[in-house]
Order: structure tokens, then C-alpha cells, then sequence
């Protein structure tokens, strides 16, 4: 139920667990509640990337009235007078059998352990259907590789109960950036022994560096058999990237200075490619990747 | 398929054109008496395409051809007796039954093509009825001549089902004779969409599909809406299991849902429409496919129709087979090509649906109801019901009661009306329950049959209209298989994004499984009801928040099944597998040998003319013996 | 030799693949709205959806492979696998639920020595469960490649594959 504002102007009042702050009209409760101090917790949100309100984790309660609804805050847009209680006894008990049933999916990620710490959860009743299991399918895989990397390689497949993230099904469009990985909240995804093993028995002989397909460095070739977790390049580029994933820069979505810092790293440059500019960077890339998503 | 008239598939450029036509079409012809064979997709089930071919034969035989007419029409409702045939007759051409009285409208049900030769020369030669073949009601073992005399039929109100049983639907020609596309000409040459939508609030149309949305108030936030792209959507993917009146109306009569839809597509300023239908119905796939052909030969669809300013083209899209796109967003992102996925409607489809432009979504019982509404006048409509759910409602009846089927009656009448005097009750003597609004409805119990049927009054006790399935259940029913059956028909159409439609689903189906097979705990009761209330209060879509309704209801009005289970270890209905004997009734037993030969485990032993016995540990309990036995020498205790 | 035949035969269902996906899109078009439909039409042709239709597909359609593949995988009218001759699906909708047909396919289960969603060795049968058919009045009702049964028995279903497999033989002898 989204009101029209009553007010003219696009600045609105609303009550956040008793307190009136000021927000712009359709701005996201996430946003707004966490700015003005809420601790809400989430596991599929991440700045930047579409919102997808799979976990509920975020659910608070929005009242208006005698109206009262549960939403989750990370996609609800606000609206003057709304009222939010973001950590009653009620949107607690919420959290704690989302905890729940995603311990018994990934009983051993540290986050949901810390969770269900904060929430005073200590068992699961949820069958555990596959022990090895480690995914909670909050889908940040799915999205980082479609909204931001755009190489489309990573997917849901299948639907309820048999639902899970295809990682190895398109490997041809993979171009290595880790960025599935790093977002990943519970370490699902196997960067090193797996996905690069896939990655190295796809491109053979004729090795990219993954950060020329990521189009952070004109076209050049890996000289360390894709062991990236023990290259000099992939540490010096991953430290000036800090504090978000390389990729993340190569879209330009943050940290963008440090592009161009990285593209005149002259050690990565092979001499046949030396003079490449941006031009011919994405001609060597071009069919390897698909264009960024516009988002 | 081409129409019996293929020179009047004329390009219709205005409203006058359109009388002309159909004037043309009522003409003196059309005294002939007609056939009126169901060929819905039930009917064919019953084989009733053989009959239709003897027909055809017979009459060619008897050089009749040209002197009666046969119409395969559409779904007639009464499924279970088909394959159907009503005949229709002018007053001259009445046939007497066996009193004596006069009838023109004779309904056979189970017609065999060796009975079809004897029908056409009883009704149109010697003017008789064939008494031994028509339909004999339950109740009283009393036959009856005509089709809306009896009992099933009789109680019903037909008002969207009306022409479903006198049209072919692969004829527009058929549809435009009975008055067909008079709203959207109406509404084209006199009125402005505002005037529409202002017909249809006034109404008070809710949507049919289950929501119960006010449908004027839909329209008016599409068409306020800012974009010039807009979408007018059919949900024609009828998912829930043991509902199919969506079906019936778009395979047996397509344009009156067109006709709504282009009405709708005025009144919102859209000029793209989809069609989205269930995979499982190819019947209506091909019907609305070949409705969707005629109404643009004649122009009733494309561009300037019947010479106004209005444009507007439909696409039939066949879904991929999955309940959660009955779902509005999930329907959506299938039609572009996506995962049926919901998404949040935090921001209504209205404003931002298919491909992101405002978009409406109608059911197609709630589009079938718009060029009623036009013709007849809203006041009409609003007429019929009660306060807050006006107009008539399709119902499919089925489960333990004696007449199963279809049934269209106004909102208001009881839903003990409805199983009683339109079902024929049930064979065993009492209801037990009616379930209502599909698997994500919730059980009723008898004491609360009175109550009326009302989108409010069902959301009340627990359940909800849906879409209409009501589900009669008697004391062979066992409740906590009901809810575990709806459980794992949900828990394999949820789509798996949210946690606690996934999570939740999956561990009250572990649950009732344990409770089914006598495994339960009390606590597993305690536990069952908090994660239905997670699930209703915090899942991403309809699907989720109702998908607990089963578990609920059952848990609330028939908990001592529940503690049965898991307590005496003993289901009272006798049907949870685990939790039943078959034993053989020494008395009732004839020898005949009939149980032994279809055990298949060879559970059962005996010689010919002894009584068997069984051996339980070698029983499967399929239940095999019992259903072969006619001597009810095998009961299941 | 075994080898160079597996992929001899691996060509020729890409070559068919890319045929049947081709028409498919001349057919009903190259837009999204089609997706599922053209899915259906290889499908119903290929008797399952092979890789190589899927990536001709995403092609035609300029659609990332991935998302063809989650909508392969999402909707139950799709396989990945070769479907059997026949496909006989079980309504367990809610009416033919109450008349038992959980015993109807417990009976199919046993006769074809197969579970559902797996198909026979023969490459003769495809066990199946479906939602609802909506023949509900004529419950407990079989599918097999799109005939209806309706009013079915345990004794019934039993007899149901050897039926078929006659039929079918009497029909080539014609």
C-alpha cells in the first residue's frame, strides 16, 4: 500500500521506532532507518546492487492508523506518516526463524552464527536436506555477476526446495573477476580450488589475465597459472581497490580514481600490447564478456 | 478452423456494420433444431468426439444434414455425466416424454455413439423422448427432461456460463448472433473510458482470480498511471488444483473474454494485450488462439476498431507449467521471458508491471464479466450479491458429492446451498468439510456451511474465495492428509526465493509427513502453527503468506484428527497408508476370487470358491482388492 | 569406435537442435514473449531440451545463455533429459487426490518399476505427476501425450502400459 504524499514539498515526516525524522518521499526504509541510527540486519542486500527481498531478514513492521503491515525494508519505499518499528518482540521473533532456517542450510557460517548469537538462537528444527551444503541462496552471486560484472555466468536453476545457484553451468561466459565469490556472505562459492580450476581448463594455453576480461588492464596474458591468490598483480590491484572488489571498479561504480592508476601498471602490459588504449582494450575483450548492465 | 460463414468475415469498419452482420446472422435459418454437444475438454475426456462423428454419419445417413444443426459448444459444467448432449428445439418441433408433456430442450447424458442413431430418430422423427437414457437425479432415482430443470443445473445462476453450453466457440459468427461485441460497441460509439471505469466501480466487480481487488479501482490507477505504453494482461494460468472454470470459459466461449479485454483496453488507454494460459489446457490455447484470429478478420481487433480512434492487438502466451505464475509479478516476469519469480508490489504493477510500464492484470472470469456489466447496466450487476462481493461466481464443485462439476450461482447463496441442493450432497450422508480458494485455501467445517459465500466471510473463517474451488469432504476424508497433500503440491510450486515460503514449506511437509505415517509429536503441533504464522505474516507473495491456510484451519477445526494421528496412532478416516488395515469380512465374501487375482504383492491367497486371506506384512494396502470387491467383502479399518 | 559414434551423435542432435530451434523462432518470433513457447515447440519436437537448443536459442533471441537455462530448469513443462515415448502423467490435483489417485500412481510406479520424473529403460515410458488436469469431475484422470483417462482404478492402471504398448503395435500394423 504506497500513499500519495500529502505534502507537497519532497521532504516527509516519519515515526522510526517512536522517534520523527525527516527523509525525501520514496526513499528506501533501509537506507533511511540505518542513516538515523536502526540496527536492521540483512544477508541478500548490498549496496548497489537491485533489491531483491529473498531473505526478510530486514522485515519491520510499517503501522499507519490502524493499518499494519510486515515489509521488508530493503525495497520499501517511504511515505509522510508512515510508522516503523524496526526491533519489536514481534519483527524479532521474525528474525529469529529466518536465522533458524538458514542455520540448518549453512550451520557453520560465522555470519549466521553471529546472528543467531545477537538473537538467541541456539538450535534448528529445519531439516538439513544436503550437509556439505553452504549457500542460503540470498542470490548477491546472481546479481553481482548480472547487474554489475554483466558476464551473466552465474544463475538460480531449478525452483523451491530444489533451488540453487548454478555456478559451473556457463562457464564460457565466466571471466574469472571473483566477484561472486567476495560477495558471497557465507563462502559458498570456491574461488580458488573450484571456479578457477573451471576458468584454467576453459582458456588453456591462451591465459587472459582475468583483470584484462575485467578490462581493468589492456589485454594481456596470466603469467602465473591463474594461481591469482598468489600473484603479485592480482595483491597490488586488490589493495588499491580496497575497500571493494576489483570489479567494482572496473564498472566504475566505486572507487573509479584508481583506474587509471592500474591501467598504467606497466608490469602486466606484454610487449605486443603495449600501446593498447581504451579503445582496443575493449576490442581483445569484446566476445569474451557481455556489456555491462545498465544499472 | 475456418467459420460455417467464411464470406461475412468481413472487415467490420463501424457499428453499424457490426448490426448488419449480425442481423444477417439471425435470420430464418437458424429455426433448426439443434444439437448442442458438449466438447469441453471433460467431455472429450468421456470420448464424445466419437460421438460427435456418429453424429455427423447418422444424420448424413438419414439425409438430415442440412435439416438440423450441431453445435460442439463449449463446456456445459456437468462434467461428470458426459459426454452430453441437449437437444433444442422450436415449439413445432417439441417432443413428448413419457406423461406426455411437451419439451423443447432434452437433456442425454452418457451418450454413446450406438445410442446416437435411436436419439436423432426419437427427437426429430417420432418427437419423443428416449425415457431410459435421460438424466435420473440422485436423490429421488427420478428422470429429468430438460437441461435447467435439473437439480445441478436448476439452483445455479448462469450469467458468464450462459452461452458456454449454446455457442461454438470456433465461430465468432455464434458469438455475434447472441449478441456478442453489442458492449464494446456500445462503449466504442457512445461512451468515454472514465464512464467505464466509472460503470465497473459502480458494480462493485472484485477480482475473480482470487485477490477480490476491486476491479475500477485497478483501471483507474492503471489508466491515471503515467506512460503511454500500457498492458492489459488475461490470467487465464489456472493453477489451482481442482479448479477449472477459467478453462471452461475460455474454451468455450473465447470473445466474451476478448470483449472484456478490449473494453479494458479503452478504458485504460492500452494498446497491447497478452493472453497468458496454462500449459496444461491446450484446448484453450487452440480456442483463444482461433477466437483471436476471427475478431481481427473482422476487425474487431488492430487498429481503428470498428472505425474508432482505439487500437489495441492480443497475444496468446502458453505458460511453462508452474503454479506461482498465477502469481501478478511472477506472471509478468514469465511473459519476458524470466523465471516466474515475484517481486515485491511495493509499487503496484499499475504503475511499474510487464517490462516495467503500467500494467492491468485481469482473471478471465472477471474479464467474461465486463460485457455483462455494459449491457446490462451496473445496477444489474450490483443487484446480485451481498454487501461487499457482488455479482455471480463460478465454482468448481468437486470432491465427495454426488453431482460434481461446474457451478455459476450469485454471491450470497450458502455454501450448504450449494453442496446440498446443487451437488446432490454426499453419498455417505454428511459433509464433513468444504475446502475453498484452492491449495492456499482453507478448510470449512460442516457447522459453518450456512455461512454465505462472500470474499469477506471466506477470508473470516480462515479460508478464501480463491478462485473458486470448492472441495466437498466427507468422513472418508482425513484432515491432516488434506493439509499434508496441499503442503506438498505448495512446497513444489514454490518458487524457492523467499526463505520462509522455502523454508517453511519444507518443514511443515517434513512434519506431516512424520504425523501421517504416526511419527508426530504434540509439540510438532505448537511448532506447525508459529512457522504458519511466520509464513503468512513475512513470505514475499500471495503464494507464501496463504500457503500456512491449510495446515491452520485444519489445525483449528479438526485438531483432534491431528492428536489422533499422533497419540492412538490411528487415522479416523482411514486413509493415511501407514496407519491402516484391510481386512477380509468372512461373511459378505462369496469366493469369487476376484481380490486374489488383482493383489499384485499376492498378499491375499485362496482358492477359487474360499475366503481369502491376507497377509499384512506382504500388503501394500493400494487398496487394489478393495476397490475390485462387490460384495464390500474388504474393509479398510 | 564407441567414442567417434557418441560423438557422431552428439553432432547430429546439435545439427537437429539448431534446426528445430530455428523454425521454432521463424515461427513465433524473436522476442522475449516467446521464450517459453519456443522452449515448448523444441520441447514437443526433441522430446526434451538438449545444450545445444539452449545455446541456439539464447543466440536467436540475444538472451544470456544463463537466463535460458533457469527458465529450462524453472517450469515443469521442460526436461533436460530425454522424455520417454510416452508420457503418462498423473493428475494429483486435489479432486482426484480424495478419489485416491496416489494409489493410482503408486500402481504406475510398480507396473513400470520406475518412480516419478524417471522414465522406463525401453525409452517406452515417462512417469509423471501433474498439478491438476482440470478434468476434475472425472477424477482420478491420466494424461498420456495429451489423451485423457479419466475414471481411473488401481486395476486399471495396472492394465494401462501393456494397453498402450498393443495399441500402439495394432497402430503400426495398420
Amino acid at each position: 500500500m504506497i500513499k500519495n504524499p500529502t505534502t507537497p514539498s519532497d521532504t516527509i515526516t516519519i515515526t522510526l521506532d517512536g522517534q520523527p525524522i525527516t527523509a525525501k518521499k520514496g526513499e528506501i526504509l533501509l537506507d533511511v532507518a540505518r542513516r538515523n541510527g536502526a540496527f536492521i540486519p540483512t544477508l541478500c542486500h548490498l549496496d548497489g546492487l537491485t533489491p531483491y527481498g529473498a531473505c526478510r531478514l530486514c522485515t519491520v513492521k510499517v503501522k499507519h492508523g490502524s493499518w499494519s503491515k510486515f515489509v521488508t525494508s530493503c525495497n520499501y519505499p517511504i511515505w509522510d506518516g508512515l510508522e516503523v518499528e524496526t526491533a519489536t518482540d514481534e519483527v524479532n521473533q521474525n528474525r529469529k526463524l529466518v536465522i533458524e532456517a538458514l542455520l540448518s542450510r549453512a550451520p557453520k557460517a560465522p555470519v549466521l552464527q553471529n546472528l543467531a548469537k545477537t538473537y538467541g538462537v541456539t538450535t534448528t528444527r529445519f531439516p538439513n536436506l544436503d550437509p556439505a551444503e553452504k549457500c542460503i541462496l540470498c542470490g548477491l552471486c546472481v546479481r553481482v555477476c548480472d547487474d554489475v560484472v554483466g558476464a551473466h555466468a552465474i544463475g538460480f536453476v531449478g525452483r523451491g526446495q530444489d533451488r540453487r545457484v548454478g555456478i559451473h553451468i556457463n562457464d564460457a561466459a565466466c571471466i574469472g573477476c571473483g566477484a561472486c565469490s567476495y560477495v558471497c556472505p557465507t563462502d559458498a562459492i570456491d574461488m580458488e580450488s573450484v571456479t578457477v580450476g573451471h576458468f584454467r581448463d576453459r582458456w588453456g594455453e591462451d591465459r587472459p589475465c582475468r583483470y584484462s576480461l575485467m578490462g581493468l588492464l589492456p589485454g594481456s596474458v596470466c603469467h602465473n597459472n591463474y594461481e591469482c591468490w598468489r600473484c603479485e598483480t592480482d595483491q597490488t590491484i586488490m589493495d588499491l581497490c580496497q575497500p571493494v572488489h576489483p570489479v567494482f571498479v572496473a564498472r566504475g561504480i566505486d572507487n573509479a580514481g584508481v583506474r587509471s592508476v592500474i591501467r598504467k601498471m606497466s608490469v602486466m602490459i606484454p610487449p605486443d600490447h603495449e600501446d593498447c588504449d581504451d579503445g582496443s582494450t575493449d576490442e581483445a575483450t569484446a566476445g569474451q564478456q557481455s556489456p555491462p548492465s545498465d544499472t | 478452423m475456418e467459420p460455417r460463414n467464411e464470406a461475412t468475415m468481413q472487415v467490420l469498419t463501424n457499428v453499424a456494420d457490426l448490426d448488419a452482420l449480425r442481423a444477417s446472422l439471425t435470420g430464418p435459418q437458424d429455426d433448426r433444431p439443434v444439437v448442442a454437444l458438449c466438447a469441453g475438454t471433460g467431455c472429450r475426456a468421456s470420448g464424445c468426439m466419437k460421438v460427435a462423428e456418429q453424429f455427423e454419419k447418422d444424420l448424413d445417413d438419414m439425409g438430415l444434414t442440412d435439416k438440423v444443426r450441431v453445435v460442439h459448444t463449449g463446456c456445459h459444467g456437468f462434467c461428470e455425466q458426459g459426454p452430453l448432449v441437449v437437444f433444442r428445439l422450436g415449439k413445432d418441433q417439441a417432443v413428448a416424454d413419457a406423461d406426455g408433456n411437451e419439451h423443447t430442450n432434452v437433456f442425454y447424458p452418457h451418450v454413446k455413439p450406438t445410442r446416437v442413431r435411436k436419439l436423432i430418430e426419437a427427437t426429430i422423427e417420432q418427437r419423443h423422448t428416449v425415457d431410459q437414457w435421460l438424466y435420473r437425479e440422485p436423490k429421488h432415482n427420478e428422470s429429468v427432461v430438460a437441461e435447467q430443470d435439473i437439480p445441478f443445473y436448476k439452483h445455479q445462476h448462469r450469467l458468464v456460463f450462459d452461452l458456454n453450453g449454446q455457442i461454438d466457440p470456433t465461430d465468432i459468427h455464434d458469438y455475434i448472433a447472441k449478441g456478442g461485441y453489442q458492449a464494446l460497441a456500445k462503449v466504442l460509439g457512445e461512451q468515454d473510458p472514465e464512464g467505464v471505469i466509472d460503470q465497473v466501480t459502480k458494480s462493485g466487480l472484485r477480482g475473480r482470480g482470487g485477490g477480490g481487488f476491486p476491479t475500477g479501482k485497478k483501471w483507474a490507477e492503471c489508466r491515471s498511471a503515467p506512460g503511454s505504453l500500457k498492458y492489459v494482461m488475461c490470467n487465464a494460468d489456472e493453477g489451482d488444483p481442482g479448479a477449472f472454470m477459467d478453462r471452461s470459459v475460455l474454451e468455450g466461449n473465447p470473445h466474451q473474454v476478448i470483449e472484456g479485454m478490449i473494453i479494458g483496453s479503452f478504458a485504460i488507454d492500452a494498446h497491447e494485450g497478452y493472453i497468458y494460459v496454462r500449459d496444461e489446457y491446450p484446448l484453450a490455447v487452440l480456442h483463444a488462439t482461433i477466437a483471436l484470429e476471427q475478431a481481427e478478420k473482422l476487425g474487431l481487433l488492430g487498429d481503428h476498431i470498428l472505425g474508432s480512434g482505439h487500437s489495441f492487438r492480443i497475444k496468446v502466451v502458453r505458460g511453462g507449467g508452474a503454479f506461482v505464475c498465477g502469481e501478478s509479478t511472477a506472471l509478468m516476469a514469465s511473459l519476458e521471458g524470466k523465471m516466474g519469480e515475484p517481486r515485491a508490489k511495493y509499487v503496484h504493477t499499475a504503475r511499474e508491471g510487464l517490462w516495467g510500464q503500467p500494467s492491468n492484470l485481469n482473471n478471465v472470469e472477471t474479464w467474461a464479466n465486463i460485457p455483462l456489466i455494459i449491457n446490462q447496466g451496473w445496477e444489474a450487476f450490483a443487484d446480485l450479491g451481498t454487501e461487499g462481493s457482488k455479482g455471480t461466481k463460478i465454482f468448481s464443485l468437486v470432491g465427495k458429492v454426488q453431482s460434481t462439476g461446474l457451478v455459476e450461482i450469485p454471491m450470497g447463496m450458502s455454501l450448504r446451498e450449494i453442496v446440498e441442493d446443487i451437488g446432490g450432497g454426499v453419498a455417505t450422508g454428511t459433509v464433513k468439510a468444504v475446502q475453498t480458494g484452492g491449495p492456499s485455501g482453507g478448510c470449512i467445517p460442516e457447522p459453518l456451511l450456512d455461512m454465505p459465500v462472500d470474499f469477506d466471510e471466506l477470508t473470516r473463517v480462515g479460508s478464501m474465495m480463491g478462485s473458486g474451488g470448492l472441495i466437498v469432504m466427507d468422513r472418508t476424508t482425513c484432515m491432516v492428509d488434506v493439509a499434508r497433500y496441499f503442503v506438498e503440491f505448495l512446497k513444489g510450486e514454490s518458487c524457492g526465493k523467499c526463505v520462509p515460503c522455502r523454508s517453511g514449506l519444507g518443514l511443515m511437509h517434513e512434519i506431516l509427513e512424520r504425523i501421517c505415517h504416526g511419527e508426530g509429536k504434540l509439540e510438532d503441533l505448537d511448532t506447525l502453527e508459529e512457522v504458519g504464522q511466520w509464513m503468512s505474516k513475512t513470505s514475499l507473495c500471495a503464494l507464501g503468506t496463504s500457503a500456512p491456510n491449510p495446515v491452520l484451519s485444519t489445525l483449528k477445526y479438526f485438531r483432534n484428527e491431528y492428536e489422533a494421528h499422533i497419540t492412538e496412532h490411528r487415522c479416523p478416516a482411514g486413509v493415511c497408508q501407514a496407519l491402516i488395515t484391510y481386512r477380509v469380512v468372512a461373511e459378505n465374501c462369496t469366493g469369487c476370487g476376484l481380490c486374489v487375482r488383482v493383489c499384485p504383492t499376492q498378499a491375499l491367497k485362496g482358492a477359487p470358491k474360499e475366503v481369502p486371506t491376507l497377509d499384512p506384512d506382504t500388503c501394500i494396502r493400494c487398496g487394489a482388492c478393495m476397490e475390485a470387491c462387490r460384495f464390500d467383502a474388504i474393509v479398510r479399518e | 569406435m564407441a567414442v567417434e559414434q557418441a560423438i557422431q551423435e552428439t553432432k547430429l542432435v546439435a545439427d537437429e537442435a539448431v534446426r528445430v530451434v530455428d523454425d521454432a523462432v521463424a515461427n513465433l518470433g524473436a522476442s522475449a514473449d516467446q521464450l517459453i513457447a519456443i522452449l515448448q515447440q523444441v520441447q514437443r519436437t526433441m522430446g526434451y531440451l538438449p545444450r545445444a537448443a539452449l545455446r541456439r536459442i539464447a543466440e536467436a533471441l540475444d538472451m544470456p545463455f544463463m537466463q535460458v537455462f533457469q527458465v529450462a530448469t524453472f517450469y515443469k513443462a521442460f526436461s533436460l533429459e530425454p522424455r520417454g515415448r510416452r508420457v503418462i502423467s498423473v493428475c494429483t490435483g486435489t479432486a482426484c487426490h480424495v478419489r485416491q489417485s496416489p494409489l493410482i500412481l503408486e500402481a504406475l510406479e510398480r507396473k513400470l518399476g520406475i518412480e516419478v520424473g524417471q522414465t522406463t529403460d525401453d525409452g517406452e515410458f515417462t512417469l509423471l505427476k501433474v498439478g491438476c488436469l482440470g478434468a476434475c469431475a472425472l477424477g482420478p484422470v491420466i494424461d498420456v501425450n495429451g489423451a485423457v483417462f479419466g475414471q481411473m482404478t488401481v486395476a486399471k492402471a495396472e492394465k494401462l502400459p501393456d494397453q498402450l504398448l498393443k495399441e500402439d503395435h495394432r497402430g503400426t500394423q495398420k
